[in-house]
């Protein structure tokens, strides 16, 4: 969580210049995101390869990036959905008889339901971009109070709460109303 | 603590907590970058150097580079290995008397920062065609918990070449003919732990610039490279 507002913008320049080091500074940024989204949906021995795949991918198609359709970050995120069903393809080829995460002891709890929405909610919230995305991973990932989010990202108590009940109903609505 | 503060009110008809909130919960942070060589794998896929390949370098401890070499430096390779001299020793080991080139070859000095008083020399000498980067240090330097590692630098440190390992005080290492030595001239040897990151570990104990053979007297190691020994946590960021 240290990257700071702005920055996402500036890798997504580099990116669509493809600039030397943009794909190093997108890894840097977003591939703890696309590993620990792939580690719920395929588990953590398949996750190294789903992150790679992603990265690789989206270097080799970065001409079909638009800055102006979507946030650099969500683009990843989708790719992610995709390589992760890729895998789970594979897998299924492989394997046909049901053993459904049965190496995966750690992500267990994580169905295939669970890892798609919460696929989605990190699209979204990639899409959305910051404040949103800092004040709802800020209120639920490190657990602050809304008057810590808004002293934290300096921004006045009544707006983190705007944003908040905001975000949560655009999340919620995605999700099936759940 | 005050849930109401904790968490906005819910939008009206919904008195439970969301999926999305739950979902985030579970999850945890996800920000930190994986462990692991991840990376090194993803850029050399980019670089189109398969995985196989890379682990058998590894393995080897032959070279890989870090950012992508261009063919332009062969043909500079060619020309330095035109104008040097025949000296005609014999390779250790070898079956018959092979004649060899010294290409460059370095006189390795300690950096004062590592807390090491090691010198020594580095040579490339090119057997049969092939290259081969020969190290001699007077004495081991102290590895602590870990290893040392052999490196070849770009004079800013903008770039690094990782050689190979080095567990006694003469190794040779084999050179890719894609190397341009005078792209990457300076010898680094560097204190590693083992903590599975391929990446220099930003202890550097001991240093000098190889200098080609035809260039006569040769400047100085550059002292004024930005050190590795002193690098923080994230300037090392840029060496990954």
């Amino acid at each position: 969580m240290s990257v700071e507002v702005g920055d996402d913008d500036e890798i997504a320049v580099a990116w669509e210049n493809a600039e030397p080091d943009a794909l190093e500074r997108a890894y840097r940024r977003w591939g703890g995101l696309v590993h620990g989204l792939a580690r719920r949906a395929v588990g953590p021995d398949d996750a190294d390869d789903v992150t790679q795949a992603v990265f690789v991918s989206a270097w080799r198609g970065r001409t079909t990036y638009d800055r102006g359709s979507a946030p650099l970050g969500a683009w990843l995120v989708g790719i992610t959905r995709r390589r992760i069903a890729d895998q789970l393809r594979a897998r299924q080829r492989q394997a046909p008889v049901a053993q459904e995460q049965d190496d995966v002891p750690d992500d267990a709890a994580w169905t295939a339901a669970d890892s798609t929405d919460l696929l989605t909610v990190y699209e979204e919230l990639e899409r959305i971009g910051d404040p949103q995305r800092r004040i709802i991973l800020l209120a639920y990932v490190e657990d602050l109070t809304q008057r810590e989010i808004a002293e934290r990202l300096d921004l006045p108590l009544g707006t983190v709460k705007t944003h908040t009940n905001r975000t949560l109903a655009r999340l919620r609505t995605l999700l099936g109303g759940a | 603590m005050n849930e109401t503060d904790r968490y906005a009110e819910r939008p009206a008809g919904d008195p439970t907590p969301g999926r999305a909130e739950e979902l985030l919960q579970r999850a945890g942070d996800l920000s930190p970058a994986p462990e692991g060589p991840l990376w090194e794998r993803i850029q050399a896929e980019v670089d189109g150097v398969g995985r196989d390949e890379l682990e058998a370098r590894r393995r080897a401890g032959g070279a890989r580079t870090r950012r992508r070499v261009g063919r332009w430096p062969l043909l500079a390779a060619a020309a330095a290995g035109a104008l040097v001299a025949w000296v005609g020793t014999q390779v250790v080991g070898a079956g018959a008397p092979r004649d060899e080139i010294v290409v460059a070859d370095a006189a390795l000095s300690d950096l004062p920062e590592a807390g090491a008083t090691v010198d020594g020399t580095a040579e490339v000498v090119s057997v049969d065609g092939e290259r081969r980067l020969r190290v001699q240090l007077d004495e081991l330097p102290d590895t602590g918990e870990g290893y040392l590692e052999v490196w070849l630098l770009r004079p800013d440190v903008s770039g690094l070449v990782t050689v190979g390992v080095i567990a006694d005080t003469t190794a040779e290492f084999s050179l890719p003919a894609t190397v341009d030595l005078q792209e990457y001239p300076v010898v680094d040897i560097s204190r590693e732990q083992l903590d599975g990151d391929p990446s220099h570990g930003g202890t550097s104990l001991v240093r000098g610039e190889l200098h080609t053979a035809d260039a006569g007297p040769g400047e100085p190691p550059p002292a004024a490279t930005d050190d590795l020994t002193s690098t923080s946590s994230t300037d090392r960021e840029a060496y990954r």
